[in-house]
């Protein structure tokens, strides 16, 4: 794709009718950045700071879920279905670039959250974030992108919008259930985290605990290779795969 | 340049079904072209093969001088297109759709003036999900028609209209072509045809069964208007063959 002016131009229009648009629907705001701040506050007000602490990274990763698997996937199912993605191959800007402000603006919309949830555990909660100074907003921006890849191969392979809510929500829920976004994975019966340690979201949010806690980043090096690798994997399945329409 | 449009020997199959079986058609600059057939008939795969937006089996396709696929956002600054089913995202507003659509060309149109001349400038301010059928249809002609196209593709554009948008319709395009704007149009509506077309093809199964000034085609055959030449080419053995 060739960046210029104009392309610049009609991305940043693309961009502000997503927001305006995302904004008047309002699930993403409801249940990407108002919900986990609202669990935030609960955790913390329940629990004394060391919960607040614990939890905090799980917290921070349901915008990530929010946007990776319900925000993107369904947008672009949607957007495929009404054939506006068809459309925009008749015009002279890809439809590519549709897609990337759909995926800009709900990875935006991700950082609002992360930084709500983070903003609260901070001030309201005294949770502090032990390592160093990029390892957390890195894991962050890591966890993003291996939950966007699975975003990306729902909005791929499956057919029509109607599924793609199906499988969001069969996918979506079980993870902010038992990965340790809503319900702190610790009060979890062991049998059931073994089954959520198969979730990419629990391993993602394992590495983000572990830059809040400041832990030894080694543990994290093989959940951070297979998460990485799986990601790849999806990514390409996806652009194989993928239809305009 | 005298053609806008060049069409040759196009084929598309899907499996076992010839959708397109050698068609092929020429349509002068400034002239309305209408492509007619029933319903499969092939008319949508020849615009969208003509587009380059299906791949086509065989052919050449030349539009304004250029090939579709290897010219694509070149020639897209010059060709409007308004499918059979226009969708819109959800929650949008019609200027909004405008403004979005506007930022896509170098080149643009007055899109309030368009509203207006459409009659939906009153709707304006409405998201496109409150507006009636026909309303849609007219935004989905508006959004052909932003980017100041020399050569404008409608596919079925006045299903859903009223009789006094059609005219409203009929007219602004006279007018287009009258500046030198090339038309190419699918419809199901002889009237409309005969009202504003130069020049048709009728395709039935993949095949041209017929071409040329819808005048001469009426008188040729025998018929008093166009329904009833079409219904009895469509009734006709002529291309069953295919």
């Amino acid at each position: 794709m060739i960046v210029d002016k104009k392309s610049l131009y009609s991305f940043l229009m693309m961009l502000k009718i997503e927001a305006l648009l995302a904004v008047r629907h309002g699930d993403m705001i409801l249940f990407g950045i108002v919900m986990p701040v609202g669990i935030m506050m609960l955790i913390g007000a329940v629990g004394d700071a060391k919960t607040a602490s614990e939890n905090f990274a799980g917290v921070a990763s349901i915008g990530i879920c929010a946007a990776g698997l319900m925000g993107i996937p369904l947008t672009v199912a949607s957007y495929r279905h009404e054939k506006i993605l068809k459309r925009f191959k008749a015009t002279p800007v890809s439809p590519l670039l549709l897609l990337i402000s759909i995926t800009a603006l709900q990875t935006f919309f991700a950082w609002i959250s992360g930084a709500g949830v983070y903003l609260t555990a901070r001030f309201m909660f005294g949770v502090t974030i032990e390592g160093s100074l990029f390892r957390y907003p890195g894991a962050f921006l890591f966890v993003q992108f291996s939950v966007y890849s699975i975003g990306f191969l729902i909005a791929a392979i499956v057919p029509d919008v109607k599924k793609a809510n199906m499988v969001c929500v069969l996918l979506y829920f079980p993870m902010l259930i038992l990965s340790g976004t809503t319900v702190p994975y610790s009060i979890l019966p062991a049998a059931v985290q073994r089954f959520s340690d198969f979730f990419p979201l629990t391993q993602g949010i394992k590495i983000l605990q572990g830059a809040v806690s400041g832990a030894d980043i080694e543990t994290d090096i093989s959940r951070f290779a297979i998460l990485a690798g799986m990601a790849f994997a999806a990514y390409i399945v996806s652009l194989k795969t993928f239809r305009w329409e | 340049m005298e053609y806008a449009v060049k069409i040759k020997n196009l084929s598309k199959s899907y499996g076992d079904i010839q959708a397109l079986n050698d068609f092929g058609l020429s349509v002068k600059r400034g002239e309305i072209f209408g492509l007619l057939g029933h319903n499969g008939a092939g008319k949508t795969t020849a615009v969208e093969c003509m587009l380059g937006l299906r791949k086509k089996d065989f052919g050449s396709v030349e539009l304004l001088g250029m090939d579709p696929q290897l010219k694509r956002r070149k020639l897209f600054e010059k060709v409007g297109v308004q499918f059979q089913h226009t969708g819109f995202q959800d929650k949008i507003k019609v200027e909004e759709c405008c403004r979005l659509t506007a930022s896509l060309y170098e080149k643009r149109a007055d899109w309030l003036e368009l509203l207006e001349k459409f009659r939906l400038d009153v709707r304006r301010d409405h998201t496109v999900s409150d507006l009636s059928g026909g309303e849609k249809q007219k935004l989905a002609v508006i959004q052909a028609l932003i980017g100041k196209p020399e050569l404008l593709f409608l596919d079925e554009l006045t299903t859903g209209l009223d009789p006094e948008a059609r005219r409203d319709v009929w007219d602004y395009l006279k007018g287009l072509s009258s500046n030198g704007i090339t038309i190419v149009l699918t419809s199901h509506f002889m009237d409309e045809v005969e009202y504003l077309c130069d020049n048709i093809t009728v395709l039935k199964k993949g095949k041209t069964i017929a071409s040329g000034n819808p005048g001469s085609l009426i008188l040729d055959h025998g018929h008093k208007n166009l329904e009833e030449l079409f219904l009895s080419l469509m009734r006709s053995d002529k291309g069953d063959a295919a």
